[in-house]
């Protein structure tokens, strides 16, 4: 089965952004060897996006349904919109943490594969299925590369005694869309569980956590809008709100009343 | 200025949690129930001739710009994110005792509390919205449109929540019913009712598992459970299995397959044909899945690991029915699915699940109704907050400027 191929897809992916990235850091003034850092993790992207292809077509649904599969697409957006602000940037931090962090997640489903099946069950038989998971992966990616970025910062900001406002500022040009698609992604599940349910929100566990999660990014434009002297203070939240992020995504079931939530999957 | 408004931004939280927890203490629950329509239309309007007239009249008050300012803006939201944070926290289902029952703290969305930080919000977006109220150019226009498709999200979806009734039908075939219960077994009558005609269901293929004797699933990277169908061949290290045949409404009785019609569950009995290719044996036998009034048949694999077949999951269900209305003259004939729902005017028909029972001979049926005469503001403004994202996607935010 496709699934099995994923330890190839794995090496090769991972095996294409760390040359991209030797080549970044050990390559100097060579104009040709300065373009592989663009055209190899390109060439990695196309790579996880034709497993998720074959995977789909296997699966004979969209692989959205575990969190493997979840996991999967958002090493390719993590991996992508890293991609694309190198290109626009050429921040070389922030592309090997890209890396990284899409590779980790990869790793995490081959040590960690779960159960594949190509059932679907009637709720999930919504023409909302695709738009609203795919949405919320890719405002997790986009989020992502904002926390990446104003790591970035804070290490820029302790090592030169001064606010690193150029990071501040790239970070939040990624958090406006990044929360504009965790916006576009809760709405879409709030109308689909009223289709599907009879309510549009039902503080199941799962969606009380992305309230707060989209909640701790509101303050965070607030903070950004209203006080955009308070840099430090707005560095500390977009950081911790990633935390947030990610226990809505993969730690909710650790919590009190986490596993009761019917999100809890895969 | 700013130190007052960083003062003030502190205590109106702290005041409200202080009365929120006292009138909590010593009255219980907000009564959000006294807020049915017409009065929750009429609080709603008022809210509005308030949120105006404080703008009109008073929008040179340091308190009144105090409240359009960023100051209430994130002291609001973070007093709504401190009660979301607690009831990430805490349980939500009312079982907790001691102080955290006593402060409403097992049930937040009902606590007095939890309505004034709603109020806070609502007047401070309400008052922000007042003051950036200009068409003049693209992002002001988009920021009226996110922040009152929000504004008008939060009231409606609090205010209009009195006036929702939600109950679950359950109906038999050939049954026609016309009550229901609500969430605390409540008996309600709506203005309709249901004739089940027919309940149809469909499952995908059983599936052949690996468990170990504790009856956990086998490493998904060694083997993953796969749907059998007659002649279907499965590998696995040094086995063939081979489906010989598959027996739907089947039991296994000792030796003999007993064909049965009108089982609660889905019983299925598979022929596997088992090959060892390394000591080139090769066993027939039969398995069946488990059900409540048959337990599973398994297979021994190895003295640790077992063949079992797993349950089949529904791949659809469905019900035929026929609607009456109060009048008493119209019947309609429908069909109501999972993520179909059937409308008829405020209330919302869902098809919520299904099960057999041992009184009846065909499937039970069970049906929410909703009823919501609030929905379509609400979506209004999901409408809004969706096009003022899509605005924030392609608009540019920060300005290179302003953080030097």
């Amino acid at each position: 089965m496709i699934w099995n191929f994923l330890n190839i897809t794995f090496v090769a992916f991972a095996g294409l952004w760390l040359l991209g990235s030797l080549v970044l850091l050990l390559s100097k003034n060579n104009k040709y060897l300065q373009k592989l850092p663009i055209l190899l993790p390109a060439i990695a992207n196309v790579l996880l996006m034709v497993f998720i292809v074959f995977l789909w077509s296997e699966l004979e649904r969209p692989p959205l349904k575990t969190m493997a599969e979840t996991r999967l697409w958002y090493a390719m957006f993590v991996s992508l919109i890293t991609w694309i602000i190198f290109i626009r940037t050429k921040s070389k931090p922030l592309y090997l943490l890209g890396f990284i962090m899409s590779t980790v997640f990869l790793l995490v489903d081959i040590l960690k594969p779960e159960y594949q099946t190509k059932n679907l069950m009637p709720a999930l038989q919504s023409p909302w299925f695709i738009p609203h998971v795919v949405v919320y992966m890719m405002s997790y990616a986009v989020l992502a590369a904002a926390c990446l970025t104003v790591l970035i910062g804070v290490y820029n900001t302790r090592k030169n005694k001064q606010i690193d406002t150029e990071s501040i500022n790239l970070s939040m040009n990624l958090v406006y869309p990044g929360f504009a698609l965790l916006t576009l992604g809760m709405i879409m599940g709030a109308v689909w569980a009223k289709i599907a349910w009879g309510d549009y929100w039902t503080w199941d566990p799962k969606e009380t956590w992305a309230l707060l999660t989209w909640l701790f990014y509101l303050i965070c434009i607030h903070l950004h809008f209203s006080f955009p002297k308070r840099q430090k203070l707005l560095m500390f939240l977009l950081a911790f709100s990633f935390i947030v992020l990610i226990i809505t995504w993969l730690g909710i079931r650790y919590f009190p009343n986490g596993i009761s939530s019917i999100h809890v999957y895969g | 200025m700013n130190n007052a408004n960083r003062n003030i931004s502190l205590i109106i939280p702290t005041v409200l949690i202080i009365l929120g927890c006292v009138l909590q203490f010593f009255f219980d629950a907000f009564p959000l129930q006294y807020f049915k329509f017409p009065i929750n239309l009429i609080v709603i309007i008022q809210l509005i001739a308030i949120i105006v007239a404080l703008y009109l009249f008073l929008k040179n008050k340091k308190f009144v710009k105090f409240l359009s300012s960023g100051y209430a803006a994130i002291s609001s939201i973070s007093l709504f994110t401190l009660l979301v944070t607690i009831m990430v926290l805490t349980h939500q289902n009312g079982s907790d005792k001691g102080i955290v029952a006593a402060l409403g703290f097992n049930n937040v969305i009902e606590t007095w509390l939890y309505a004034f930080s709603s109020l806070y919000m609502l007047i401070s977006l309400g008052l922000v919205i007042m003051r950036r109220l200009s068409f003049s150019n693209f992002r002001n226009v988009f920021f009226f449109i996110n922040h009152f498709g929000l504004w008008l999200v939060i009231a409606i979806a609090s205010l209009g929540q009195a006036d929702k009734i939600k109950i679950n039908l359950t109906i038999p075939e050939g049954e026609l019913i016309w009550y229901g219960y609500d969430y605390n077994d409540n008996y309600f009558e709506p203005d309709f009712a249901i004739l089940l005609n027919k309940f149809n269901i469909d499952y995908y293929d059983t599936k052949l598992a690996i468990v170990d004797d504790y009856g956990k699933m086998y490493d998904a990277k060694m083997f993953q459970p796969c749907e059998i169908s007659k002649g279907k061949i499965i590998s696995f290290e040094n086995y063939v299995f081979e489906t010989v045949n598959v027996y739907e409404d089947a039991v296994i009785a000792r030796d003999t397959i007993l064909f049965v019609k009108g089982l609660p569950e889905k019983s299925i009995v598979a022929e596997i044909l088992i090959k060892n290719i390394e000591d080139k044996t090769e066993t027939k036998a039969y398995m069946q899945n488990s059900t409540s009034f048959h337990p599973p048949q398994p297979l021994e694999l190895d003295k640790d690991l077992h063949l079992v077949l797993l349950n089949p999951e529904p791949k659809y269900f469905g019900s035929e029915i026929e609607l009456f209305t109060k009048s008493g003259i119209k019947n309609e004939k429908h069909k109501i699915e999972v993520n179909k729902p059937l409308v008829l005017n405020n209330w919302t028909i869902y098809q919520t699940s299904y099960f057999k029972s041992p009184e009846y001979s065909g499937f039970v049926s069970v049906f929410t109704a909703v009823y919501d005469p609030w929905l379509k503001s609400v979506y209004i403004g999901f409408a809004l907050i969706f096009i003022g994202g899509i605005y924030l996607i392609f608009s540019r935010q920060t300005k290179k400027n302003n953080l030097k």
